[in-house]
């Protein structure tokens, strides 16, 4: 038995308004054929869309009397079943606590405790190292173990790495390591990826530091690059800002992607980070449009 | 001699026998150097040092062809990793020379003859860095207390490295390693000591097709459709040939054939005619 092909709609980009009344006019049928085909194929609701594709799970959940009579409440007011409405809410929620994102198949970001102050804090380190790390713009952070051995730990050259920031950066941007002299120990893992060390940098200064990121890769490997991947993540620190989250983000690929595609990651999240401007008219407008206009 | 035969004995690589014997130049350079740095001359034990590295590439390439062609297959591509090292230790410093010794060819070959050879597997080490030891003057390096020697300058005719006193934390497989030489053998279950698993048909054919080291080659990595008459062993529910990991009547079973990774070579010299040209199945 052969399936029949079913033909796709693509609803094409129009130059006018009247064009576009015109294109729905003469496809209304089309249209509504394909509606009928794709519902008998798989039933549209609510439930799928929120579903996304993977089986659920049932779970035990205790909840209080008050707050599931408010739930059965507020759903029967929006027409939907309580349980459906309760999932809607915990997934806004769960989306709007936890800041993580893809930017595209290299890079990705995630919110992490620590920034700024807990390296200035950290017991592993000196009084003096301490407070350098305080007043500075870029340190590089170790990682925290691996494989059955416990301490701090920097990828292979991140000494050379420290020296070459301390000596190309800005004189206004100060340069710090997360770690003491003696206790400064490096992982030399021999594949041909390279691997640089975890750089938090206050927000504004990011653009800088992966600029000195970029001219270090190409100074020390050259042409090779080309056939190199590189781990790279960057903690962006955002204490003075209103919006007080602390990203880390993390590139894995090729070599020759890293600069654009952590350009691109950067500037998206600096322009999502700035405090909200005000429109001519005096109302609130943020960069991206804002959670007011969903609940009119 | 002087350095201006030296350079005319570097130019003509060429023409070198199969077994150079390079141990006069090499000392004639060692003194030269040596009474470079005694006079404080610092550019000039550079430029020795640059000549001492091209004329050890070249070596080790030529050695490296000969191993190929006794079949000391490991030991070549060994050669070929160390001559790929002092290249880009001297790609740092100086390229005026580069086409004129043959270097740019043999950096291009290199990669070539890498390309062809079967191993996939390789072993790394991840260790720690306990500490690192500047080679020019001993003292031991960390972060805020450069040594202050750069890791790859020259000082005295000497190349600046950092000898690391590892902790081996483990060893893990890796098919894109630093270090080329780790490459993974068998043991022989009985005896325990390695033996040489590996087909180096592909290898062997394009050393055999070449009569001298630096007759230009080329390789390109493609694909092509063999008739599946050739595959009559492979059973239909069996991997399929092509390297996918579908059953063979799932994957090129309905096709004219099946699509192998093919290795399509050119040669600026034409092989001896008892070389064969066309459709090989290396199996």
């Amino acid at each position: 038995m052969t399936k029949a092909k079913m033909k796709k709609v693509v609803i094409p980009k129009f130059s006018s308004e009247a064009e576009e009344a015109a294109w729905w006019d003469t496809h209304r049928p089309e249209i509504e054929a394909d509606i009928r085909r794709r519902i008998k194929k798989k039933p549209v609701s609510l439930g799928n869309l929120l579903r996304g594709g993977k089986p659920s799970r049932p779970v035990t959940l205790r909840v209080s009397q008050d707050d599931l009579e408010s739930a059965r409440r507020l759903a029967a007011r929006r027409g939907l079943g309580y349980q459906t409405y309760i999932k809607m809410l915990l997934r806004n929620a769960l989306s709007e606590d936890s800041v993580e994102g893809v930017v595209n198949n290299f890079c990705s970001y995630v919110e992490v405790q620590n920034g700024f102050q807990y390296w200035s804090n950290a017991g592993s380190l000196s009084p003096q190292t301490q407070a350098a790390i305080k007043t500075s713009d870029i340190v590089l952070v170790p990682a925290e173990g691996f494989v059955g051995y416990v301490g701090p730990l920097f990828p292979k050259g991140t000494d050379d790495l420290f020296h070459f920031l301390r000596t190309n950066a800005p004189s206004y941007t100060k340069v710090e390591l997360a770690a003491e002299d003696e206790d400064y120990k490096e992982l030399a893992l021999h594949a041909e990826t390279v691997y640089i060390a975890t750089v938090l940098v206050r927000l504004l200064v990011a653009p800088v530091a992966l600029g000195l990121i970029v001219e270090y890769l190409k100074n020390r490997f050259g042409s090779r690059l080309g056939k190199t991947e590189v781990r790279a993540s960057m903690i962006l620190d955002q204490t003075n800002a209103s919006n007080t989250k602390t990203l880390r983000l993390s590139y894995e690929g090729p070599a020759i992607a890293f600069e654009d595609t952590m350009r691109e990651a950067l500037s998206t999240i600096i322009s999502t980070s700035q405090p909200p401007a005000h429109n001519v008219s005096g109302k609130k407008v943020s960069p991206l449009g804002t959670r007011e206009d969903d609940h009119r | 001699m002087t350095i201006d035969d030296v350079r005319k004995y570097l130019a003509s690589v060429r023409f070198r026998p199969a077994e150079p014997d390079s141990q006069n130049i090499r000392e004639f350079l060692g003194i030269a150097k040596a009474e470079a740095v005694e006079r404080g001359d610092q550019e000039g034990a550079t430029t020795i040092w640059c000549l001492e590295t091209a004329l050890r590439i070249q070596d080790l390439y030529l050695r490296a062809f000969s191993q190929m062609k006794e079949h000391k297959f490991y030991q070549a591509w060994c050669d070929l990793e160390r001559a790929e090292i002092a290249l880009a230790s001297l790609q740092r410093h100086d390229t005026t020379s580069w086409t004129e010794f043959c270097l740019g060819f043999i950096q291009t070959h290199i990669e070539h003859w890498q390309s062809i050879f079967p191993y996939k597997l390789f072993f790394s080490p991840e260790f720690i860095a306990l500490k690192k030891t500047c080679s020019i003057c001993g003292k031991i390096v960390t972060p805020r207390k450069p040594c202050g020697h750069i890791k790859g300058h020259i000082y005295d005719g000497e190349e600046c490295i950092l000898e690391v006193t590892p902790q081996i934390l483990g060893i893990s497989f890796v098919d894109k390693p630093l270090q080329k030489y780790s490459v993974v053998f068998a043991g022989d279950p009985e005896t325990g000591t390695p033996c040489d698993q590996y087909n180096y048909g592909i290898v062997e054919y394009a050393v055999n097709a070449l009569r001298n080291p630096f007759d230009a080659w080329n390789v390109e990595h493609t694909k092509r459709i063999q008739p599946h008459s050739r595959f009559s062993h492979v059973g239909r529910n069996d991997p399929c040939p092509c390297g996918s990991t579908k059953k063979y009547k799932k994957c090129c079973g309905p096709k004219e054939g099946v699509l192998c990774p093919h290795m399509e070579f050119h040669f600026d010299v034409p092989p001896p005619p008892e070389i064969p040209t066309e459709g090989l199945l290396a199996v």
